[in-house]
């Protein structure tokens, strides 16, 4: 995958799932509102999500860059986004193991914000992992699996409209999980 | 019929907001506190489970020239900021007047027709706030102005109705694009194929199609609430703009409150609305909006966590080295370093290079102390011998000397210092030179702020040098004492930095004695000793030998009949990076073995060898060898007749205290004839004139039946023990 791939398979994703949209200096964003819902969440726990998809030129792949915060504007610790994490990633029950010990704060390569990030030493695996299964839209599969993680559902119409398109995704996407609403979807890892 | 209800909007402002806020009071504002205007926007709708009636303000609320998209389903509503300078600014600010600026700015937009062509403007909002920049704490206000018209709350016709009993789905997914331009429209035709009118034909179109009970005016309005029976509360305004234009009362209007972020929650509401009666001056408002505790007073929010570039660095530097536990060492245990207090013995050249390792290890803790300088310089020039043949010059009597340039006033940081010593430059050598331990401590903190320096200054205390007894010099030689064993107390490891062999007896002792982890670096020109002393700290036996359990004699004064160029740093410069290097990665090594500081010695015998730590191999003391560019492993066990760590001497101050010290400065031979060690050397030597052997050195320091250390050690003792020296 490179840059150009990058924007092309973006553009497909958010054809096809209007809440993302394309910034001009060449990343994904999503605004996202996260109620608690998974078991352990504290009922009321509102986290307002601010996510956005980096091509990184040094690691030539995605890098997941976010921004969550309280209902009141405070922005989450690394500690309170790694809680908030493992608790999706039990309430999923998809895995992407190690990465997200590396979740940190970063300075946001467009904004110059810290966000929080993952660091993507560990995705080229994943999306070589991705490649070799003959995804056909590696970034979409890498996308569903990440989501999953920060609480956001992939809408079970985009899914399917990938599912289509590929053998990979079509033979991932069909093990959903009994646990979730029937319109929804998650990729438990591979 | 009950009356009209209307949900207040909740800010919810992002962190991004705040830092762009801050950049802009830095770059742009400054102390200019004048009104800015700003956006922000709120969702038509809430996802279901949500809180609705948010409203939005980020990063590009500044973004006022090409006013930037709201996400999908939100609309973008203008607003104005204003930034006080000072606390008490924005408790004294004139808020009334505030509001009256942004209702006058609402009704103009009323009134002049602007709200028609522009719906946003009827949610035009304030914002008041104050930017603490050294805290990060931020004090804000909003207000979303409501007007308050004549007729007064709205009476429903009749109980709200779901959207989506009145009109198929179908047709609302249709009218999605054409409703997403604004939060306001009309809505005409047939309920299978209705048409979406732009709120600026509204005068047009009640006048061609005037509204009747069956076909009433219906209003699609771009709702943040999700209750069935409650409107959002920008609608309050876009009743009183209808209002304006109407001229028949009693009007029947249909308001639809579009929430198409869950469709279904979508409701319909019929009422009739009458013409706004004269208005003199203004309308009166409402829309401050309440705090967390639901009271009329500003909201707050601490930000430093995300805000503070001195917490970023912190967390970033924690990242890089949780990279290397990820790839390299899964058991790396980084809270262990990080916690360790480390003092610093010394800030000369090596104490400048491990403070920098340490940091780089992400260490906090680091105490550097120096000698305390000297203001003034010794009164007397010592007397200087100059040799004919001979061109160093030779200094009799203390280390203090008047100053050649290339020489130092003790403590303070000299012309030759920056070069060699990373921590100063020549700014610190100006005006007689700062002191170093606080040149340092201040670099290290400038450096990276996270990082906890401290600076000490104190004269360590040595044996062969003379303290004159009773006076104002034992006084001060017993608070030294003190505030060194202090300081060792304090800490969890202890480098030995300075630059003579002698002055670091006392911190030997002392961190024997408390069990402290020692690592000691010396330099000759081009060979070094790094090692660790044992250290028992539940008061066991150590594992293996301090610095001077290979000595047969007491540490004396080597300052005495020394060249200059043998007490001044005459090492290769490469020498100290990495004995300092080493001297720090053989610490982490240590702090990572099971054992820690009581690790016995190890040493590989060859490279491929498989390490038993996860860190690798402990050894005791590295030898190393520019010449040959090799490094030597060697050990020695605890010598029972040491003259620092052996337990009758730690004994011995227990019981003594001070005047056993000052017994040691003041005649070494005594630590001798307290261990043991002279005895020896009596035994020795009359055995060495029995086999009419020559005279044993007296120095002692390169002889190889030194009975403590094996062969190797003893070997690799000759090369560098000249040590002494780095300034």
């Amino acid at each position: 995958m490179d840059q150009t791939a990058f924007r092309v398979q973006a553009l497909q994703i958010i054809e096809r799932w209007p809440e993302w949209r394309w910034i001009p200096e060449g990343y994904m964003q999503l605004r996202w509102t996260f109620a608690g819902k998974c078991q352990e969440a504290a009922s009321g726990d509102v986290v307002d999500e601010d996510v956005h998809i980096v091509w990184s030129q040094s690691y030539r792949v995605p890098v997941l860059y976010m921004h969550l915060s309280h209902s009141d504007g405070a922005s989450f610790t690394v500690e309170e986004a790694f809680d908030f994490v493992s608790r999706n990633q039990m309430a999923s029950s998809s895995s992407l193991g190690d990465p997200w010990s590396f979740l940190t704060k970063t300075e946001h390569p467009v904004l110059g914000v810290p966000f929080l990030h993952v660091h993507p030493c560990r995705t080229p695996d994943l999306m070589a992992l991705f490649a070799r299964e003959g995804s056909a839209a590696p970034l979409f599969t890498w996308l569903s699996l990440v989501m999953s993680l920060i609480g956001v559902r992939v809408p079970g119409a985009v899914a399917s409209a990938f599912v289509q398109e590929g053998p990979a995704a079509n033979g991932r996407s069909e093990e959903g999980d009994d646990g979730l609403p029937p319109d929804e979807l998650t990729f438990p890892a591979p | 019929m009950s009356n009209l209800q209307f949900q207040p909007l909740s800010s919810c402002v992002d962190a991004s907001f705040w830092h762009k806020l801050t950049q802009m009071k830095l770059d742009v504002f400054k102390i200019n506190d004048a009104p800015v205007p700003i956006t922000g926007y709120f969702p038509a709708g809430a996802r279901q489970g949500l809180p609705a009636s948010r409203f939005f303000v980020d990063h590009d609320a500044f973004t006022t020239d090409v006013v930037p998209a709201a996400p999908l389903h939100h609309f973008r509503v203008p607003g104005t900021l204003v930034n006080t300078n000072t606390l008490a600014d924005f408790g004294s600010y004139d808020k009334d007047a505030m509001m009256s600026r942004n209702v006058a700015k609402i009704w103009e937009a009323i009134t002049s027709g602007q709200a028609l062509q522009n719906p946003s403007m009827l949610a035009a909002f304030s914002l008041l706030t104050f930017a603490d920049l050294k805290t990060y704490n931020f004090l804000y206000w909003f207000a979303f102005p409501a007007l308050l018209t004549s007729t007064g709350p709205q009476p429903l016709d009749q109980p709200a109705q779901p959207l989506l009993d009145l009109w198929p789905q179908e047709a609302w997914a249709a009218l999605t694009p054409a409703l997403a331009d604004s939060p306001v429209h009309i809505l005409a035709g047939p309920v299978d194929h209705p048409e979406v009118i732009p709120f600026a034909d509204l005068v047009k179109h009640t006048q061609a199609h005037p509204p009747t009970a069956d076909e009433p005016l219906t209003l699609v309005v771009a709702d943040p609430c999700e209750r069935p029976d409650v409107a959002g509360w920008p609608l309050r305004n876009v009743l009183a703009c209808v209002q304006h234009y109407l001229i028949t009362p009693e009007t029947p209007v249909r308001v639809i409150c579009y929430r198409p972020a869950h469709l279904p929650s979508s409701a319909v509401l019929r009422l009739r609305l009458s013409p706004l009666g004269h208005v003199e001056g203004l309308p009166k408002a409402v829309g401050w909006e309440r705090n967390d505790k639901g009271v009329l007073k500003p909201r707050k929010v601490d930000l430093q966590d995300s805000l503070d570039p001195k917490r970023l660095a912190e967390t970033s530097v924690d990242l890089n080295l949780k990279l290397m536990r990820w790839r390299v060492i899964p058991d790396l245990d980084l809270d262990r370093l990080k916690a360790t207090r480390c003092l610093l013995l010394g800030a000369g050249t090596l104490g400048c290079y491990v403070a920098r390792t340490l940091m780089a290890w992400g260490v906090r803790n680091i105490t550097l102390v120096d000698r305390t300088p000297s203001i003034h310089l010794p009164p007397a020039i010592p007397s200087i011998h100059l040799p004919p043949a001979i061109p160093s010059i030779h200094y009799h009597g203390p280390c203090l000397l008047q100053q050649p340039a290339h020489s130092t006033v003790m403590g303070h940081v000299s012309f030759s210092n920056p070069v060699r010593q990373p921590l100063f430059c020549f700014q610190d050598c100006l005006g007689g030179g700062r002191p170093k331990a606080q040149a340092a401590a201040e670099e290290l903190v400038r450096i990276f702020p996270g990082v906890h320096a401290r600076a000490e200054t104190l004269t360590i205390p040595m044996p062969g040098h003379a303290i004159k007894p009773g006076g104002a010099e034992e006084a001060q030689t017993r608070a030294d004492v003190e505030k060194l064993e202090k300081l060792i107390v304090e800490h969890d490891v202890v480098y030995l930095l300075m630059d003579t062999r002698e002055s670091r007896w006392l911190p030997s002792l002392l961190c024997a004695l408390h069990g402290r982890l020692v690592i000691n670096c010396a330099l000759g020109f081009d060979s070094f000793v790094v090692m660790r002393h044992g250290a028992a700290p539940d008061g066991g036996r150590p594992a293996v030998g301090c610095y001077y359990c290979n000595d047969v004699v007491a540490p004396r004064n080597s300052t005495t009949d020394r060249t200059l160029d043998q007490q001044c740093t005459v090492t290769r410069p490469g020498l100290a990076p990495i004995a300092s290097a080493l001297g720090v990665e053989l610490m982490a090594s240590v702090l990572h073995h099971p054992l820690g500081p009581m690790a016995p010695a190890e040493a590989p015998t060859s490279i491929t060898e498989q390490t038993t730590t996860p860190m690798g191999f402990v050894p005791h003391q590295i030898r190393g060898f520019l010449t040959h560019f090799q490094n030597v492993l060697v050990s020695c066990p605890p010598y029972p007749m040491c003259t620092a760590c052996s337990e009758v001497v730690k004994q011995q101050y227990r019981e003594r205290g001070f005047s056993f010290l000052l017994e040691a400065f003041n005649d070494p031979a005594s630590l001798e004839e307290l261990t043991g060690l002279g005895e020896m050397q009596r035994k020795m030597e009359h055995l060495a004139m029995a086999a009419g052997a020559p005279e044993l050195d007296a120095t002692g320091e390169e002889d190889e039946t030194a009975p403590a250390g094996p062969a190797a050690a003893a070997a690799a003792h000759e090369e560098a023990d000249e040590e002494f020296t780095m300034l």
